[in-house]
């Protein structure tokens, strides 16, 4: 049979087409191969850990990590502007971002309720937007002036100035004045049109009100612009969180441009990109957003800092397989990889090592600081009421028995930090060496574990429970928290606790079981939004109704005491001390067994200089000072 | 024809209906409250109270009787007005249009990669029937229905990663904006997204081809002489063609609905990604959306299948 169409033939078009597609993968600006060739040596693996900080303790190292957060002293800090070594420094280029998830912010407004993390969401904040004051982003710790030229605390302790200043100008082109950044925190604090605002809660509890029932302001508001250049916060009272508060990212300043007619609308709506609404007066301007795909920014010529920024500008790029992400960083398409969800594990970053050399990147570890583990329902037996002897014992076995370094290895492959009462790299409270030394349970070398677990099970045994007469449980978990649940549910099995695993289908659903008290273990995660100790103690440890998290009803008159206290101590060394019996209460009384917190791998090409990573998820992630050193 | 087209697109709408109501009612009895969701965040990290899931639910429109919520969304959709995304706030409709060109243009490409190599090899296989090229080429397609696409997708990337230190350039660009970053986009998750169909199509043109080529008519055509090219291109293969029209179409609506997967391998915005976010997020308003525009296009897809047997076979009349 012969037709003409040979299978030589077809063999010949499929091949042509095939060959077009190679020629279609030709190198082009976007897709410069990285200088690494494929017959470099590869580097031999080392046994160098990828991730630079393991806060739980192993047999093997237990580092210190860096110590983040203000510390809570209302002083205007002399930090000194961080200069770049004038023969290092580079002007120009641009470098690209690679986000999993979706890329996109969910919402621009920094007071809309999906206003979330990441490089298109956070990231915007120290880029398109700016602060009044800011962490440094030499250190990520200290604070220092953004907006602002300078500020004071008057003496009684509540009222700040600060000084705006006057060469600031919008993406506009329009002046920032003090009226513009008076207006975003009226919008945190009034939250008009039930603008949600939600992570700005502090400054809600902390800075008296500007309005009264009736919409009128107040006689001496919470927040005052009294000149184009004078802003004005009045405190309820001496706060000594407030400028951790202040300087959390999430207070960002806008101008009110837009987001002042959207108000006046009288209903919410997002600052839309496509209306152009998306302003700011960060270093950089954003040029292009398209939802699901990329966002770029480009160099702000009027920032108010002239030299700054050095880039041209950056993009961001929406790549959702894990597997897709750490090709394009190693085919050299994306630069930095890391944020949750999207960080690189341990062994992702080995093969990048591998291929490209271990100079070629960095990856500083970024953590996600807050809360995360299993309370415990002290309003009903058999873990409560607190008080009675048998639920106390019960509690504290719980606590001495749960093995956070397990649990580290098997949910977050070891990059997690311990879920301490307050942060563990906080070294002004404790240092990680205090902490695993006072606190029985949290210290997982294993003798020491061997013989905590061993303590427990006495008092299980002592309780009446063993193998053959285990307690019950109702255990409740959302399906985003199984892996975690199931975890401790095998290790509740080591002090013959069996548990009946109740699989909330979400996370709301599982807060409505907490909220209820329809459950004996729960598992939560809570993200700081501010870094100061009273963002766990106001976000976490307060019960539901008071806008925490704790769900155990576990109430405690001296430890109230004392946080009502420290609130007022602005002494970094006085607050430590009630810190640290506040602490020393929460844990004895187990009834929020802390586990693991998560960190990622924040990787990036060495190229960038000058980039201090952030130390916490919720530090910035500004550029404004970052130069690439392969330009020129 | 003309009446039946009216007919068929007449009986679009009782569909539309029917599938609007199993779309809302489905997701409206799927447990969870929305609005506590959306303010727990997509880590179930954030605070909030009951004020803040009261008010939500009423800025939503959710404490309405299911009912109205229903008709409100209906009487939006009659006005081409999709509603505003629950997370972001911003016109679904306008995501849809930033969407649909780019499964588009990836659907049209697997269409073009898919029917020029499958149909053709599938003669090839039937003409060669039993041969060492109708073996390889069997064991292609069965290897191709074995791989689902997006095992091929990771494939793909791997071995452009690993062999070339090179992948498809990230994000989507048009056609019409720059032809060869578009083409070097597309092709990859084209190949991906159409071996598996390949497979099948190839398979099934084979199956068809050699049944057809038995046929009666077939043999006379041969008996007048006409040569073999003929009698298999312009007898066989047409006829043999109806059964893998019908299955194209149906994949047809597949592809054109977006490749969750293929768009999410490779980075490709398009609606598979958008539908996927919609879920994630629980944005109920988008998943609506989302799943009726799926409805259409597979109305769309089976009206143009039945069409298109008319054209290959004249004597299917619809009237």
């Amino acid at each position: 049979m012969h037709l003409g169409l040979s299978l030589r033939k077809l063999l010949g078009v499929i091949v042509s087409i095939g060959l077009l597609a190679v020629l279609a993968c030709g190198p082009s600006d976007e897709a410069t191969p990285t200088p690494t060739t494929p017959d470099a040596p590869t580097p031999t693996p080392t046994p160098q850990l990828v991730v630079p900080e393991i806060t739980v303790p192993t047999p093997t190292a237990t580092p210190v990590p860096p110590a983040p957060g203000v510390t809570a002293a209302p002083q205007p800090a002399d930090t000194p502007t961080p200069v770049p070594d004038d023969h290092e420094t580079r002007y120009g280029g641009t470098t690209a971002i690679g986000v999993g998830g979706v890329g996109s912010p969910g919402h621009f407004d920094a007071a809309g309720g999906s206003a979330g993390y990441g490089w298109t969401g956070l990231g915007l904040i120290g880029n398109v937007w700016g602060q009044v004051l800011r962490f440094s982003l030499a250190d990520k710790q200290t604070v220092e002036e953004d907006l602002a030229e300078s500020w004071s605390v008057d003496a009684d302790g509540t009222t700040y100035r600060f000084t705006i200043r006057d060469n600031i100008y919008d993406h506009d082109g329009n002046r920032f004045t003090a009226e513009d950044a008076a207006y975003s925190l009226y919008r945190y604090i009034e939250r008009p049109n039930s603008l949600s605002s939600k992570r700005q809660g502090c400054l809600r509890a902390y800075v008296k009100d500007i309005q009264d029932d009736s919409m009128s302001t107040i006689p001496e508001p919470g927040v005052e612009a009294v000149s184009d250049t004078e802003l004005i916060i009045r405190t309820k009272q001496p706060v000594a969180a407030f400028v951790a508060c202040f300087v959390s990212p999430w207070t960002s300043v806008m101008p009110d441009t837009y987001t002042r007619a959207i108000d006046e609308s009288g209903e919410w709506r997002d600052v839309d990109f496509a209306q152009g609404e998306v302003i700011g007066t960060g270093p950089f301007i954003l040029k292009v957003f398209e939802d699901n795909n990329r966002a770029e920014l480009e160099r702000n010529p009027n920032y108010f800092l002239p030299e700054y920024p050095y880039m041209d500008g950056y993009s961001v790029l929406a790549i959702p397989d894990a597997n897709t992400r750490t090709a394009a960083f190693m085919a050299g398409q994306v630069d930095y990889l890391g944020l949750f969800g999207d960080a690189p594990t341990p062994r992702d970053v080995e093969r990048i090592a591998a291929r490209l050399g271990e100079d070629a990147i960095k990856q500083p570890r970024v953590n996600a600081n807050g809360w995360r583990g299993f309370p415990l329902n002290t309003m009903k037996p058999p873990f409560g009421p607190v008080g009675d002897p048998t639920a106390d014992k019960l509690r504290t076995a719980v606590q001495w028995m749960a093995d956070r370094n397990e649990f580290n290895q098997l949910r977050f492959n070891g990059t997690g930090h311990l879920s301490t009462p307050y942060f563990i790299g906080w070294d002004w409270i404790y240092t990680v060496d205090e902490w695993l030394a006072q606190y029985k349970g949290l210290d997982s070398t294993p003798d020491v574990k061997a013989k905590d677990l061993a303590d427990a099970q006495a008092i299980m045994t002592e309780l009446g429970y063993g193998p053959d007469n285990p307690l019950e449980v109702h255990f409740v978990c959302s399906t985003g928290s199984r892996n975690d649940c199931e975890i401790f549910v095998q290790q509740l099995e080591r002090i013959w606790i069996k548990s009946n695993l109740d699989i909330a289908p979400d996370y709301a659903s599982s807060d409505k079981r907490g909220q209820d008290g329809d459950f004996q273990v729960i598992q939560i995660s809570k993200g700081l939004s501010f870094q100061d100790p009273d963002g766990y103690s106001v976000s976490t440890y307060l019960t539901w109704q008071e806008g925490g998290r704790n769900y155990s009803g576990w109430v405690r008159p001296e430890w109230r005491e004392l946080m009502e206290q420290q609130l007022f101590i602005s002494d970094q060394a006085e607050r430590a001390v009630i810190l640290r019996q506040m602490a020393r209460i929460f844990w004895d009384d187990a009834h929020m067994i802390g586990m693991v917190r998560p960190g990622v791998i924040g990787l990036h090409r060495s190229t960038w200089q000058n980039w201090t990573p952030p130390i916490v998820h919720t530090d910035s992630y500004s550029l404004e000072r970052v130069w690439l050193d392969d330009m020129m | 024809m003309r009446t039946y087209l009216l007919r068929r697109l007449a009986l679009f709408v009782p569909t539309l209906i029917g599938a609007s109501i199993v779309i809302f009612v489905i997701l409206r009895i799927l447990p969870g409250d929305v609005a506590a969701i959306l303010l727990a965040g997509p880590t179930g990290d954030s605070v909030y109270t009951q004020e803040d899931i009261d008010n939500l639910r009423e800025s939503l429109g959710l404490n309405k009787p299911i009912p109205i919520q229903y008709l409100d969304w209906v009487y939006g959709m009659v006005r081409f007005d999709l509603g505003n995304s629950y997370v972001t706030n911003r016109p679904i409709a306008r995501s849809i249009r930033q969407q649909f060109p780019v499964s588009l243009e990836l659907g049209i490409f697997t269409i073009i990669v898919t029917w020029i190599i499958a149909v053709p090899i599938g003669i090839l296989a039937a003409i060669r029937q039993d041969g060492i090229s109708d073996y390889i080429l069997r064991g292609i397609a069965i290897i191709g229905l074995a791989m689902p696409s997006f095992f091929v997708g990771l494939l793909v990337v791997l071995f452009l990663s690993v062999l070339f230190n090179w992948i498809p350039p990230i994000g989507f660009t048009h056609l019409w904006q720059d032809p060869v970053v578009s083409f070097q986009q597309l092709v990859f998750p084209a190949v991906a997204l159409g071996f598996s169909v390949n497979g099948t199509l190839l398979r099934m043109t084979r199956t068809q081809l050699l049944e057809v080529l038995r046929d009666d008519y077939v043999r006379t055509a041969r008996a007048k002489g006409l040569s073999e090219r003929v009698v298999v291109m312009r007898h066989a293969v047409r006829n043999a063609l109806l059964p893998v029209v019908t299955i194209a179409g149906a994949q047809m609506g597949l592809i054109f609905s977006g490749t969750i997967v293929i768009e999410n391998i490779f980075s490709i915005p398009g609606i598979g990604r958008g539908v996927l976010q919609a879920m994630f997020f629980r944005d109920l308003p988008a998943v609506q959306a989302y799943l009726t525009y799926f409805v259409l296009v597979a109305l769309v897809a089976n009206l143009l299948v039945d069409l298109t047997y008319a054209y290959l076979d004249p004597r299917i009349r619809y009237s």
